[in-house]
């Protein structure tokens, strides 16, 4: 139970997702397993937050609290200010595998939100066809997504997570299965389409990932947490100024954090 | 067909797969068709070898009276006379009527129960007991009951054909329903679904491809099942033709019955293929894997 003066500062604005002493243990008895011990950690408004850690740290199963799709044991979620008891719109979600659904076209799948929230065709297939474009899908709007590359059907599903227009974005290893160059390709698609979308307030994004490289290339702040049970090990505030670009990576003071990263990480194998 | 044209059909696809760019989509369809004649010779050697087999047995051997082995000419000329009398079209229409009321019935209950069932483990605990117990009973063992109840004539016929297609759709639409990605259950959730949006917009369209096998797996129990039943309960019908074409001696008769039903058995088969290819064109997709 948060205690009256954590409450004030999870009421205070510019928090818009707070995780405050979660647990989770999977099972019961004997077989039970504690996946998150004890994780605390707030996010701002419009931030870039990566989530790294090796696996059996409970990374996805948190990403997957704050989405609603479980929920803990003991502490509490709270994304802008509200316990997170279901699955919403306000938060879009993007999947390691590719999870277009296969019966509808590229221009169905962006449009599949839209269409949810009763938003009349015109503007529909207006709002569906300038991200399609964005993702480079232009002329592919009538394609199944069986027939799209691995590249392609991720390009999908972020114009179909974007088109949404969800303040909150979980990325849960998106680009995990996609080739390194397209890779890259699409980290600095989805650093744009969150920096530079002017009209409006800047996205909050919680990635999920196994990438080194890409959690100081695209965030914030990383945390890095650590195995068996899941507890955050250290915030690491990465502060190159955005937008990056791939030089960036050639740099002595990028390399020092991906090397600062990835000697922290490596430390928990000892344990 | 003639040797020299069945040596053409064999030996062109193999020469065109060299010289022709495979890849290309402008020759796909050329390709296509060359291959689907390649694929139809190939379909047609074994059936035209038990035809052979078939005459040489009926017309030049003694093992075999006439009477219970006609040749494969006499079948054709008798088949022939039958379409031209009416009769065999007669008989083809009232069978087909029956599947397809038959058919019809099932999809109309087994769809939504599968569904319902599907959907909820609590009505499917509720349902699972009663329906368990009847189902390992063969459609045909309902005759009896069905004969006294909705006497002789059409409806107990389109009563069994609905019993042979209703499990089988049942059963495949509560696992297709079951079966859905829970990661496309979370994807919609994540963009808004939720309640009958998600049933509608993700489970539905997730077990169709499995509704459509269980039609046509459906379809073929139900004809086999309609030649007994017409046999029980009917003074028409392809299932009557052949039984009563027996009981006179007219085993040609019967044997254009069988082909008939054969036929009509691939026909509709082949119809609802193409009805799956039109329904979801991106099932096939989906099965090859990505």
């Amino acid at each position: 139970m948060p205690s009256p003066s954590s409450e004030a500062v999870h009421r205070s604005a510019k928090r818009d997702i707070v995780v405050d002493r979660v647990h989770k243990v999977f099972g019961a008895g004997e077989s039970a397993t504690t996946a998150l011990d004890g994780i605390s950690f707030q996010i701002e408004d419009g931030e870039f937050i990566s989530l790294i850690g090796p696996s059996g740290c409970g990374k996805t199963t948190l990403l997957y609290m704050i989405a609603g799709f479980h929920t803990p044991s003991a502490g509490e979620v709270l994304v802008s200010g509200q316990p997170v008891t279901s699955p919403g719109a306000d938060r879009g979600m993007m999947f390691q595998e590719y999870c277009l659904f296969p019966w509808l076209t590229v221009q169905g799948n962006v449009e599949f939100g839209l269409r949810i929230k009763g938003i009349a065709k015109s503007e529909r297939h207006e709002i569906a066809n300038s991200h399609i474009r964005r993702v480079g899908l232009d002329g592919f709007q009538n394609r199944y997504p069986h027939q799209l590359s691995g590249g392609m059907k991720q390009r999908c599903a972020l114009a179909r997570c974007f088109a949404n227009d969800a303040n909150i974005l979980l990325l849960d290893e998106p680009l995990g299965a996609v080739d390194a160059m397209t890779r890259e390709e699409l980290q600095d698609e989805i650093q744009d389409i969150w920096w530079d979308d002017d009209n409006r307030r800047r996205k909050t994004v919680v990635n999920v990932t196994h990438s080194i490289d890409e959690s100081v290339y695209l965030s914030d702040r990383i945390i890095v947490m650590s195995p068996r049970p899941g507890r955050v090990r250290e915030i690491i505030e990465i502060p190159f100024e955005r937008p990056r670009r791939p030089e960036l990576r050639f740099e002595p003071e990028y390399q020092r954090f991906v090397a600062y990263v990835h000697d922290l990480l490596k430390s928990f194998k000892g344990h | 067909m003639s040797s020299a044209t069945n040596e053409a059909d064999m030996t062109r696809p193999e020469r065109d797969e060299i010289a022709g760019p495979k890849g290309s989509g402008k020759d796909a369809t050329g390709l296509f068709a060359r291959l689907m004649r390649q694929q139809v010779y190939l379909y047609l050697v074994l059936p035209l070898s038990v035809l052979l087999l078939w005459h040489v047995t009926a017309a030049h051997t003694d093992l075999f009276p006439p009477v219970l082995l006609p040749t494969p000419w006499k079948v054709v000329v008798s088949g022939m006379a039958m379409i031209e009398s009416g009769e065999l079209l007669s008989h083809i229409r009232i069978s087909l009527g029956r599947i397809l009321t038959g058919m019809a019935f099932s999809v109309c209950l087994a769809l939504p129960l599968g569904v319902f069932m599907g959907l909820s483990r609590r009505f499917e605990k509720i349902a699972d007991g009663l329906i368990s117990l009847i189902r390992p009973i063969p459609p045909l063992a309902w005759l009896p009951l069905a004969v006294l109840w909705l006497g002789i004539g059409n409806a107990t016929v389109v009563f069994i054909t609905s019993v042979a297609g209703f499990f089988v759709i049942l059963v495949n639409t509560i696992a297709g329903v079951k079966g859905v990605d829970q990661v496309l259950m979370r994807a919609a959730m994540s963009l808004g679904a939720k309640g009958s949006a998600l049933i509608f917009r993700v489970v539905l369209p997730a077990a169709i491809p499995a509704v459509i096998t269980a039609v046509r797996v459906a379809v073929g129990i139900s004809w086999m099942s309609i030649v007994a039943a017409e046999f029980v309960a009917a003074s028409d019908g392809l299932g009557y033709l052949i039984t009563f074409y027996q009981d006179v001696l007219r085993t040609d008769i019967v044997i254009v019955g069988m082909f008939t039903i054969g036929a009509l058995g691939i026909s509709m088969d082949v119809l609802l293929r193409r009805l799956e290819h039109f329904l979801v064109p991106w099932h096939e997709g989906v099965k090859v894997g990505r």
